[in-house]
Formats: C-alpha cells, sequence, structure tokens
C-alpha cells in the first residue's frame, strides 16, 4: 500500500477512517485538534463534529456506539476531565459498536493550564488504554482500539501527547472496512445501558471480570513487544519516552508496552528474568513504576532519576541512566542579548483594547482559557487568574459574595465566545439565581481563535462549514436571568470603559456582549474593512516619546532612542514607531495617544 | 552490521516564514529516497512573528526531538533565531544563516571554527526580494543547502519536493528561489 508522511494527528483521523468509524466529535484543544479537522475535510464518510464541550463529545460518541456504528470522541488531557462524568460510567455500560476516547497530553505545558497525566484515567475508570510512539503506530493502535472495544465490551482510551500528535512520519495506508455490526436502538438492552443502582451492581460485577480478561490480553497484545539484547540493562517504556530511550540506549534490551493499561503481568516477569537491571522511562507520573514495584519486582531505576515533570528528551534520559558518566555538550554562548518573542496578541486584535480598558479601569480580572491568556504578559498584564473553562464566571461570582457591599466595582468575569459555550452557561445562571452582581464580558471572536479557528455553537458553522444556527447570546443572558445586559466595541476604547464602568458597578449580574469583533485572522468575517485606515505611522513633529502607545503591547509598535525635540519645542529621548507591515489599522493606538502624533494612512 | 546512518537538521525561524514547509520539504526528500525520517514542529503557542522551530531527522533515528549539540544541520532563516539555537551544533557540523552581513561577529566566529562547525551566510531575503516573493527566502537558504550535495537532500530531489508540494505561480516563484540559492552555494564553494 501507498506511504505517505502523517502527522501523528491526522494518523489517528486515518486510523478512525480505515476502521470505519462512523461518528465522531470532538471539543479542540492543543494538542489534539486536527484529529477531527482531518476527519471533517478529508473524510465525508465520517460524520465529524465540534461538539459544544469534551463532555457532549463522548456522549455523543456513545450514543453512536449503542446505535450499533463506531464512534470516536477526542480531546486534549483537561478535556477528559470535563468528560470524565460520561466516561467513568460508559466504562460500566460497555458499547456495541466500537468507541474510543483520544486524548492527547501536553508535558510542559506547551498550551495548557496543567501537566497533568492522562493514563490515571484509565486506571481510574477501569478501561484500556493505548499509547502509539509514531505516525504508523497512531494509524495502527487507533483500529486495534476498536476491535479491543467491541471484543471486550469497553471504551478504549488512546493516549497521545504533544510530540506524538505533532510529529511527522511515515504511514503505510490501508482500506476503509466497516464493521459488521447491526445498526439500530433495541429497548430491551435497557439494563445493560441505565445505570440505576440495581443495574449498577451487576455491571460492576462485569467490568472487574473484564479487567482480569483485558490482563490476560494484554500479555499477548501484539504491541507490547520485548526486543531482548544486551540482557545487563532493560528498559521498560511506553510511547515517545520508549523512542528517546531506544535512540540513546539501541543496545540495551526493551519492553515496549503498547497498552499501558491494563499491565501485561506475565511479559513484565518474563522481562525481568531475562534482564538484569530494569529501569522504567516514563513522562510525568511513575504511572507504570508504582504499579511494578506494588508487583514486588526490584527496579533498576525510574523517578529516582527520571524527572518527574516536564517532557522528556533523549538528552534528558541519557542524563537520567549515565548519571555523573554524562557529559553535556559545552557550549557557551550568551543568548539573553537576542530579541525575545514572546507569544503576543496579534496586532489589530480585538481583545488588545478590551484588556487596556480593563487595566484603565484598575479592575481585578478573572480570565478564562483562550488567546486572552496572552493579555497576563506585561505590560497589558489584565488578567488575574486563569483556571479552567468557565472559571472566571463562577469565581467572578465567589469573590462578589466574599465582599460584599465593597464588591461591585472591583471585578469582573472576562471569558471567549467558544469558552462560554463551553462551560459559561451553568455559572451565568448560577450568578442570576444566586442574587449576585458580578459582571461577564463575553469576548465574541466567532471563532475558537487559540486552536486554530475552528467553529463552535455561536459561529453559525458546523465542522464541516455548513451554514447552522447561532446561539444569541443576549436572548440566552435573558433566558438565564440576567437583566443588565450590554454590547460593547472594543475599537472604541473610551466608550468600552465607560460601559464596563457602569456594568461593574451595579448590584445586579450583568452580561457585556463584545460585538463587531472577529478575531483578525479569521478572514470570513472580513476583519479588516471596518477599519476606516489602512494603517497609522508616528508623526515624529508631534511625538513626545511618553511611551503610553506601548502600553497596550502592539506587535507594531516599538520606541526608538534618540534625544531630539517636537516641532513646538519639547525634548524627548526617542520617539514611537510603527511597523506599517503588521499595522492593521485598529486605530487603538491612535485613542490613547495624548499628542495627537500618530495619523492615519488612507486606504 | 550496517552501519548507522543518521543526519539531524534544525530549522530556526520566525512564524509566517515558511520555517514548517522548509522542514516538510526535507522530510519529503528523504522519504521520496527511501529513508526513514521523522519530523517535530513546535507549535501551539508560536504564531505570526513568533520564534519556530522544526526538526528533522532521517536514517535510523527514533525520536523526534534534537538534543544539545547534536544538530548535524542548522538552517537559520532568520539571524537571531540561529543564534538562539547554536547550541544544538553539533561539532563537525554545518549552520546556513539567512543575512546580509558577510561576517558574524569575531567571538562567535572563533567559537564556531573551535568547534568545527562550517558557517555559511547567505542574504536569502535579497534572492527571495528579487525574486517578488520576499516571504520565500527559506527556499534560498534550502536551495544553498542542496549545493552541499549531501544525500538525500541533493538538488534534484529537493526540487521534486518543491514541485509536488506547491502549484502554479508559487510554485515557479518558489523554485526560482530555491534554484538561486543552490547557484550562491555552488559560487561560494567554487
Amino acid at each position: 500500500m501507498k506511504k505517505v508522511v502523517m502527522q501523528g494527528n491526522e494518523a489517528i483521523a486515518r486510523g478512525a477512517y480505515e476502521a470505519g468509524v462512523k461518528v465522531a466529535a470532538a471539543y479542540p484543544g492543543t494538542p489534539s485538534s486536527e484529529i477531527l479537522r482531518t476527519l471533517a475535510e478529508k473524510y465525508p464518510e465520517v460524520y465529524a463534529e465540534w461538539s459544544a464541550n469534551e463532555m457532549v463529545a463522548v456522549q455523543v460518541a456513545g450514543g453512536a456506539s449503542i446505535a450499533g456504528v463506531r464512534a470516536m470522541a477526542s480531546m486534549k488531557h483537561v478535556g477528559l476531565n470535563v468528560a470524565s462524568d460520561a466516561l467513568m460510567t460508559f466504562a460500566y455500560t460497555g458499547v456495541k459498536g466500537g468507541l474510543v476516547i483520544v486524548v492527547a497530553d501536553d508535558p510542559f505545558s506547551h498550551s495548557s493550564q496543567n501537566e497533568q497525566d492522562s493514563r490515571n484515567w484509565a486506571r481510574f475508570a477501569k478501561v484500556p488504554m493505548l499509547e502509539p510512539s509514531d505516525s504508523q503506530e497512531c494509524k495502527d493502535f487507533t483500529k486495534i482500539a476498536f476491535e479491543i472495544s467491541e471484543k471486550f465490551d469497553t471504551p478504549v482510551l488512546i493516549r497521545s501527547e504533544t510530540r506524538v500528535s505533532h510529529s511527522d512520519s511515515i504511514v503505510e495506508l490501508g482500506e476503509r472496512v466497516e464493521p459488521n455490526i447491526p445498526i439500530g436502538l433495541d429497548p430491551k438492552e435497557a439494563p445493560k445501558y441505565t445505570m440505576v443502582p440495581a443495574y449498577v451492581r451487576q455491571r460492576r460485577i462485569f467490568v472487574e471480570e473484564r479487567m482480569k480478561r483485558l490482563e490476560e490480553y494484554a500479555d499477548t497484545f501484539q504491541y507490547n513487544v520485548m526486543e531482548i539484547n544486551d540482557t545487563r540493562y532493560g528498559i521498560i517504556s511506553s510511547g515517545v519516552s520508549y523512542l528517546y530511550a531506544k535512540e540513546v540506549f539501541p543496545d540495551w534490551s526493551f519492553l515496549k508496552l503498547g497498552m499501558v493499561w491494563p499491565l501485561p503481568k506475565k511479559l513484565i516477569e518474563e522481562f525481568f528474568k531475562k534482564v538484569k537491571k530494569v529501569a522504567i522511562v516514563e513522562e510525568l507520573d511513575p504511572f507504570l513504576e508504582t504499579e511494578i514495584r506494588a508487583m514486588g519486582f526490584k527496579i533498576w531505576h525510574g523517578k529516582d532519576v527520571v524527572p518527574k515533570m516536564y517532557e522528556l528528551s533523549p538528552e534528558k534520559v541519557e542524563q537520567a541512566l549515565k548519571g555523573n558518566k554524562f557529559k553535556p555538550p559545552k557550549i557557551r554562548f550568551d543568548t539573553s542579548n537576542l530579541p525575545k518573542r514572546p507569544p503576543n496578541l496579534c496586532p489589530g486584535c480585538s481583545h488588545r483594547p478590551l484588556f487596556y480598558a480593563l487595566k484603565k479601569l484598575g479592575l481585578f480580572v478573572f480570565g478564562d482559557i483562550g488567546c486572552y491568556t496572552l493579555a497576563t504578559s506585561p505590560p497589558l498584564e489584565a488578567i488575574h487568574t486563569t483556571i479552567c473553562m468557565g472559571a472566571g464566571v463562577g469565581m467572578a461570582h465567589g469573590a462578589s459574595k466574599a465582599l460584599g457591599k465593597e464588591g461591585p466595582g472591583k471585578a469582573c468575569a472576562v471569558l471567549g465566545d467558544s469558552t462560554f459555550l463551553h462551560a459559561g452557561i451553568p455559572p451565568l445562571m448560577n450568578v442570576a439565581y444566586n442574587k449576585g452582581n458580578s459582571t461577564t464580558i463575553v469576548l465574541d471572536n466567532k471563532t475558537t481563535a487559540m486552536t486554530g479557528h475552528q467553529e463552535h455553537p455561536g459561529s453559525g458553522y458546523t465542522a464541516r462549514l455548513e451554514p447552522t444556527v447561532a446561539v444569541n447570546y443576549e436572548e440566552l443572558g435573558k433566558a438565564l436571568g440576567v437583566k443588565s445586559i450590554r454590547y460593547v466595541n472594543p475599537y472604541n476604547v473610551k466608550e468600552t470603559m465607560d460601559i464596563i464602568r457602569e456594568e461593574v458597578n451595579k448590584d445586579e449580574p450583568s452580561l457585556i456582549i463584545c460585538k463587531d469583533s472577529p478575531c483578525i485572522l479569521l478572514r470570513r468575517a472580513k476583519p479588516l474593512e471596518k477599519f476606516k485606515y489602512r494603517g497609522y505611522s508616528v508623526d515624529e513633529e508631534k511625538c513626545r516619546g511618553c511611551r503610553v502607545c506601548l502600553e497596550i503591547n502592539c506587535p507594531a509598535i516599538s520606541w526608538i532612542k534618540q534625544e531630539g525635540t517636537t516641532k513646538d519645542g519639547h525634548r524627548r529621548k526617542g520617539v514611537s514607531y510603527i511597523n506599517r507591515d503588521l499595522c492593521v489599522g485598529c486605530s487603538v493606538c491612535e485613542q490613547i495617544c495624548k499628542f495627537e502624533a500618530i495619523k492615519p494612512i488612507e486606504k | 552490521m550496517r552501519k548507522r546512518f543518521s543526519m539531524e537538521i534544525l530549522c530556526a525561524g520566525i512564524g509566517g516564514r515558511g520555517v514548517l514547509l522548509a522542514s516538510t520539504l526535507l522530510l519529503d526528500s528523504a522519504i521520496r529516497k527511501g529513508i526513514y525520517g521523522i519530523g517535530s514542529d513546535e507549535y501551539g503557542m508560536s504564531q505570526r512573528g513568533g520564534s519556530v522551530v522544526s526538526l528533522v531527522k532521517v536514517g535510523d533515528v527514533k525520536s523526534p526531538l534534537i538534543g544539545k549539540g547534536k544538530a548535524d544541520v542548522i538552517l537559520g532563516f532568520e539571524e537571531s533565531e540561529f543564534l538562539r539555537n547554536l547550541s544544538y551544533a553539533k561539532r563537525g557540523g554545518i549552520g546556513i544563516v539567512n543575512t546580509p552581513k558577510k561576517a558574524l561577529n569575531s567571538t562567535l566566529q572563533d567559537l564556531l571554527e573551535k568547534r568545527g562547525v562550517s558557517l555559511y551566510l547567505l542574504d536569502a531575503d535579497d534572492i527571495a526580494r528579487r525574486e517578488g516573493l520576499y516571504q520565500a527566502s527559506n527556499m534560498a537558504v534550502l536551495g544553498f543547502f542542496s549545493s552541499l550535495g549531501i544525500e538525500p537532500f541533493t538538488f534534484e530531489n529537493l526540487r521534486d519536493s518543491i514541485c509536488d508540494r506547491l502549484k502554479g505561480k508559487m510554485l515557479e516563484k518558489n523554485l526560482k528561489i530555491f534554484e538561486k540559492g543552490f547557484e550562491k552555494g555552488r559560487e561560494r564553494r567554487g
């Protein structure tokens, strides 16, 4: 068959396609987002949707499975926290069509709010988990996960991570084969799928028996592979950690686990018999180590030397196991003078003026998950908490209850449109129901921007870009019981400040919705059309070098040290400079300049 | 036993300037010749204007990451990003930098000389600008690299990969820039 280069996530999507998957659902999250996008764009045979959140995605996949088709849900590690309520009980009911849940971890938190190790979910939920190392395995493991799911009547977890999901390697393509399962719903199956106490207790026995059968299966699972080379040293590993270890110690013996839960006890025993010193190389938690120690084996090295946080690398594995014998390459070159390039909001982003307004108002801002976390960095520094999807709304309410009469005028909650629809509705309803007075600001940019422009229930399009209904935030807010609902155009800084000031000072719940503020990179929304001018430039005769325009942290604006005077004789230490290639003409700097030193460039 | 062969390339640049395309083309070229390869892109938080590093490893390699002092080649699509990643350069490796300068500062030149790193400077932006596609300076760097004739990253092989990935006017311009880079490389090496 044809061989092609594929990203890990594309290979998972390909695996689902070849396995005959009919329904796929996901909520975007780095590093998992390309799985559903690939299914939606490349494989019309698979119904693919962006669900409102990860729990909904698992519910959708679970329902499809019970109707007799193969179904998949995919998400990032923290997404499985949201979906865990569904997972923990689907673990009892089991499946009809194969049900696979892909969870992509993010060691080192490249783009996440924590670094949790999803392998723990498998043990907690009592379901099997597979962990691929490269793109070929991503495809193969996805396919076999569906077989395991049907054979053992269980949801199956696939754990990927940043370096697997976002690496490219060779994949041999196969044909799509749909499983031979009758499609349809059968009311007689209610005891299997209705988890009321009497039925739960029956399924509970099944879950334990299933785990025993899975343990036996693990010993014969074709992707749990023993490689006996030098028998003095051996490594037990899985996923990308295996690749790091194998690259550094190619002549050692290996037990590579394709299935990380349950563990193949006999195979592990055999490996310890054959190899003298066994080390365990795994990223994040001592998951394998804890289990293998509990089996009674003496481990040469594990988390005593292998870092338990951040991601591993060949270098870190080598250093851990060689100890003092490891000589790190010495290249002394000072990089501290190089220009720093921290991530920043894009030039013209509608979040920039909004956060500038919040900063000027001196508010404590309960933030959320999205591009706007970038407003944390100096000089904006206008986000003061980031916890999880929807958290800001609930927290602002809690804080307002704690502050009592002192509360109004001090704080607000801010979250994006996709985040609001994902997890912001219940906490907003809670504010109204519990007679709160906090203000919630929805930064409606018409897309899930941070993860690469995925559609959501407020964007007006499905994953396949078919037009569909879009949530009306104002009507929604009203229905939840919020009476004070306002719109702001964030590009008008003064008006935005006035409206927010009024709302945060009210002793009732407020909802502020950003209007005409689509993501500046969302071409469909023609974000540049509303700007009157092509861009702005600095009038050097007027600029006093006061640096006020730098406070918005726009990538297009810099400051050049250069002693001199303005035309009207004011001494200055430098002048601002606007990079015309970057400036999109949002006019925010012009609005905040006190000396009319920023002038428009006609379109 | 067959001798282990591997080639590890680090591509460093800034977002939106074709770093990822360059690494994809390198990976394609290896696979075209039946050589195993693995690539890794760092993105997520990196965006337009941010630092971007993309890794390509071919031959008897396993993992997607490159360790400090392990990169056979560093392709610097922008000078400061090249410098930021210098600690990855292998003894006796190769560095190609897109810069208008005729020489980097002397401490740096000494440091690289001591480690036996062959350094090539190329004004790729100028080549691309002359062809009217400023953002395709990556192609000039790839062209220059191909002039070194290191298998599987030869001129013909990389050119075929470019032809596979791009179309129409873009292909035409990118190829032209790639060829100009190649010629500069040949002149430079005499």
